[in-house]
């Protein structure tokens, strides 16, 4: 048999073998009381129900402390950014997901924490003095999503971004830990997605520092948003309170009579009048938000 | 180009098949990763044999999930005892331990944590171990310090098979989050664990803490 046949063979079946998906991207699931992934095109250890939120309007906010690396205003800017891609992509047809992420504006909180009994927030907080969990020197950002074990419903979401040990970088040029990279690809975990087999893809787990690539999706990663929130009606009156209510101190300084940003929640599955007045104001703001957005888009 | 013959194709599947199929890093063959939502940078054999104060292989047989205040902010955590079968370097402190990792399950609310390791139960692992700030036992490096040990059936059939015993191999973490390559020529821990013999893997880990001691 000649050589170069045999070699040709044996690099076409290592290819075949190793060939992934041809659209890959993978939601986070719960399956058997764990964490697990359903993937499209499905796999043998598709298991579960993907986590999704469970209301189209969600908020985030940015610890007001920010970082000595970055101020408040610039990773506003940035993760302004980062979610932008997900909300709008293209779904065809004229259709974007039918989800809307907006900011809740700065809080005091700098813990995770998802409360059951008072309110909550998704922050976004740095970590500038020490990484307080294990692989200080390799964990760039953690996002940790709660969610509801019967049916797969997000609770709450918050990022740590590792400020202590690493230095990122937001320009185009020397570029080193893109931040705007590192927080678009967590975007999509925050947004209920899991890692995708399409290496080109924001949510592929295998990319390179110096790159800004992952700031933009890919079809792969629009396909796997526009599945976990297909385009519907218009969202009217849309109302990002967490559940249990929004709050921007942590659990430790809420008082059922703070007259701030306490959260006069009770029990579960209750929302507060405070909190309901608060969830109108961050409504306000994201309407004012998106209308500002049509806007600059309209003056492109 | 002439058509491949059977011959070749079939030489072609004995040779690359194996090759193929062998553990690696970032293959789709362990399925879809669940839920990573972290993002990391790669670390070295050296770095991570630094970073622990016990490296073990062990099984785990018991797991307990409940809320805890680390670090100020209480979240779900994950304990889970490993009956330590070798201490390949530092000391465990007993034949079994108690290991803390993030995320879990307590009644009907779920915390996913990525990128920190998920040791499924009777799994048998190799671990980096390290002490938390309040002295619980956690492990060094996240995922990247987690290797599933898995069996590997050996390839001949017949006599040979049955008198050779199956090879242990290392698999990665299920969870492992992304993982960058650091700039610069560095091989990580994962490059050199992920599809080695368990044998190998712990010749390598006390070549690097013989070399980690001698640097002190």
């Amino acid at each position: 048999m000649r050589r170069s046949s045999l070699l040709a063979a044996t690099a076409l079946v290592a290819a075949l073998a190793h060939a992934a998906p041809a659209a890959a991207y993978c939601r986070t699931s719960v399956c058997n009381d764990a964490t697990s992934a359903v993937c499209v095109p499905a796999t043998p250890a598709n298991c579960g129900i993907p986590l999704a939120w469970p209301k189209p309007c969600v908020g985030y906010s940015i610890q007001e402390g920010a970082s000595a690396q970055l101020s408040l205003e610039q990773t506003e800017a940035i993760f302004e950014q980062a979610f932008a891609p997900w909300t709008q992509a293209d779904c065809g047809g004229g259709g974007t997901p039918r989800i809307q992420v907006s900011y809740a504006g700065p809080v005091a909180c700098d813990k995770h924490e998802y409360n059951q009994d008072k309110g909550n927030a998704n922050v976004i907080m740095y970590r500038d003095d020490a990484w307080p969990h294990s692989g200080e020197y390799s964990t760039l950002a953690l996002t940790t999503v709660t969610y509801n074990l019967d049916n797969g419903d997000i609770y709450d979401a918050d990022m740590e971004i590792n400020s202590a040990n690493v230095q990122f970088t937001t320009g185009d040029v020397d570029v080193q830990f893109d931040l705007l990279s590192v927080v678009t690809h967590e975007a999509g975990h925050f947004l209920g997605l899991s890692h995708s087999f399409d290496i080109e893809a924001t949510m592929n787990p295998g990319y390179m520092p110096s790159s800004v690539n992952l700031r933009d999706l890919t079809a792969d990663d629009i396909a796997g948003i526009c599945a976990a929130y297909p385009p519907g009606p218009p969202i009217s009156g849309c109302d990002p309170t967490p559940r249990h209510g929004f709050s921007g101190q942590c659990a430790a300084d809420q008082h059922d009579d703070d007259g701030d940003d306490g959260c006069a929640v009770a029990g579960a599955g209750l929302e507060g009048t405070r909190g309901a007045a608060r969830g109108a104001a961050i409504a306000a703001l994201t309407l004012l938000t998106a209308a500002a957005r049509r806007r600059r888009a309209g003056r492109r | 180009m002439r058509p491949m013959s059977p011959r070749a194709l079939g030489l072609a599947l004995l040779i690359a098949l194996p090759m193929a199929l062998t553990l690696q890093p970032d293959t789709p063959l362990e399925g879809p990763r669940p839920a990573s939502a972290s993002v990391s940078v790669s670390i070295s054999l050296e770095q991570l044999v630094a970073s622990a104060s016990a490296v073990v292989v062990g099984a785990a047989v018991e797991r307990q999930s409940r809320w805890e205040e680390i670090g100020g902010a209480r979240r779900i955590v994950t304990y889970t005892r490993i009956a330590v079968a070798e201490a390949v370097a530092g000391d465990p402190g007993g034949k079994e331990v108690w290991v803390r990792t993030l995320g879990g399950v307590v009644d009907k609310v779920g915390q996913s944590v990525a990128g920190d390791a998920r040791i499924a139960l009777s799994s048998r692992s190799l671990l980096f171990l390290a002490r938390a700030g309040d002295g619980a036992l956690v492990v060094a490096g996240m995922a990247q310090g987690h290797y599933p040990v898995v069996e590997e059936e050996p390839a001949a059939g017949g006599a040979a098979r049955r008198l050779s015993p199956p090879r242990t191999r290392l698999s990665a973490s299920p969870d492992t989050g992304a993982i960058l390559a650091r700039p610069g020529p560095m091989i990580s821990a994962r490059e050199v664990l992920v599809g080695a013999t368990l044998d190998d893997a712990v010749e390598a880990i006390r070549r690097a803490r013989r070399a980690s001691d001698e640097k002190k």
